[in-house]
């Protein structure tokens, strides 16, 4: 035990320091990893735009990212009703309900409509925005208050108006029409779009800022986990609750598309929302498919055209999307999944 | 002559650590918790049970909750897809479009984030 000794006393002391030392030192060394660990604390903000649900998660060491991603969920109901096909202030509606009359419209929505058509073009009409007739006829608009299975007379009639050679574009005054009869749905981009606009507005705000933005289960990276390292994305069971695999993105996005986000069952037929605009009728033979790209804009529009084509031929989509700077993974009717070589570039850490 | 440091000593201490760090690595344990938020409102379902989502005095959505899993029993929109959704976990989420409700299950779960 403790000594009065003077010699036993000199070592009680040194101990004494040595401990205080020994102890200060492992904290001090621990509270740092805490801290660098926890150095960026992410913020979250869920909310509802684009129709479906949003999730933000910001960090930045500049601005309070409570900001950021309020003002990125500010912006996404700004798109919202912009390019909607009911909303009064909605552009898209303006232009659908005056076909055949050119409209003047802002920067914004020439971009995004030229991007509309030229994906359309790149997938040959398998991503269509003129595909609002169609869903309105199936009943996947609004509130899908009357989904139902329209008769073939009623799709043949219907399929006339479909076409994004109906969209005419004026370059010059920066001016739009539609052919009469022909209306748009940008349900296929405008979240990707949306996701596109949010990164940018987190980088304007920091641009050193960090997180991911996600709406409707489309997803776009802002910036690395803690700035440096990937996050972690599961890509969802088509028919089930659980993950069926995983991806590492540090940058880009992906999307999905599937057929059980919006659907309805009719005498034991399963009838989705994601139409063949050549048929005009919803994709067969498909459960999901999921798209990595550099951005959201194209990972949105081209899920949404690669479960169209996976539906006629998935080699094909396996096969051609690389090559758009799209890297596919789909899950065919059954289960059995098929990914192109460089979607499982993406699988590991 | 007694040893500098006894193996008592270094008991002494790193117990005395393990008293100071462990706040910081043991987990904060924060249970199972759903959140479901609306359009105006935000509810903490904390407790097993059966709950009744109501927004402005309108009905629209029954949600029952397990502790461990939860799921929409019934729910005014039309389709249904958030009652067909199913039970979820944590990490889960459950989505009504037309209600504008989306349900999330706080937890711990091996992925940062979900594609569908």
């Amino acid at each position: 035990m403790w000594s009065s000794n003077s010699n036993n006393h000199w070592i009680t002391k040194g101990k004494i320091f040595l401990f205080s030392l020994l102890l200060l030192g492992t904290i001090g060394t621990f509270l740092v990893f805490v801290l660098f660990r926890s150095n960026e604390q992410y913020y979250e903000l869920r909310g509802f735009a684009l129709g479906t649900s949003v999730r933000i998660v910001v960090a930045s060491k500049k601005i309070n990212p409570k900001t950021i991603a309020e003002a990125i969920l500010e912006d996404m109901k700004r798109i919202t009703y912009k390019f909607s096909t009911t909303d009064n202030r909605s552009v898209i509606k303006k232009i659908n309900d005056h076909p055949e009359e050119w409209i003047e419209v802002d920067e914004e929505t020439y971009s995004l409509l030229k991007a509309a058509y030229a994906f359309a073009e790149l997938t040959e009409g398998a991503f269509d925005p003129t595909v609002g007739g169609l869903l309105s006829l199936w009943g996947f608009v609004g509130n899908y208050e009357n989904p139902r299975v329209p008769s073939t007379e009623e799709i043949e009639k219907e399929l006339e108006h479909v076409g994004y050679n109906n969209i005419l574009f004026d370059d010059e005054n920066m001016r739009i029409k539609v052919k009469d009869g022909t209306k748009m749905d940008l349900g296929g981009i405008a979240k990707g779009y949306a996701l596109d606009r949010a990164r940018q507005i987190a980088l304007s705000f920091d641009e050193n800022a960090t997180g991911f933005v996600e709406a409707g289960g489309d997803i776009r990276i802002i910036g690395p986990k803690f700035g440096k390292y990937p996050w972690v994305i599961g890509v969802k069971n088509p028919r089930g609750n659980d993950v069926i695999d995983y991806i590492y993105l540090k940058s880009g996005a992906v999307a999905t598309s599937g057929d059980y986000e919006r659907y309805f069952v009719e005498n034991g037929i399963r009838y989705h929302h994601i139409l063949d605009p050549s048929t005009g009728y919803p994709v067969k033979g498909v459960w999901s498919v999921t798209v990595i790209a550099e951005d959201a804009t194209t990972a949105d529009t081209l899920s949404t055209a690669g479960f169209v084509l996976a539906g006629r031929d998935w080699r094909r989509v396996i096969l051609d999307f690389p090559r758009m700077g799209a890297h596919p993974m789909i899950v065919l009717e059954g289960g059995k999944v098929e990914k192109s070589n460089t979607f499982t570039l993406f699988e590991k850490e | 002559m007694r040893k500098f440091l006894e193996k008592k000593d270094l008991l002494v201490f790193f117990v005395f650590l393990a008293i100071v760090i462990f706040p910081f690595i043991v987990p904060k344990n924060i249970g199972n918790k759903v959140v479901v938020e609306g359009r105006d409102f935000k509810k903490i379902l904390s407790k097993p049970g059966i709950y009744d989502i109501v927004e402005n005095g309108k009905f629209l959505m029954k949600v029952e909750f397990t502790g461990e899993k939860v799921r929409v029993v019934e729910s005014t929109c039309p389709l249904k897809i958030c009652v067909k959704t199913g039970w979820v976990g944590p990490g889960g989420t459950i989505v009504c479009v037309p209600n504008e409700v989306i349900i999330y299950f706080e937890g711990k779960t091996d992925y940062d984030i979900e594609t569908w």
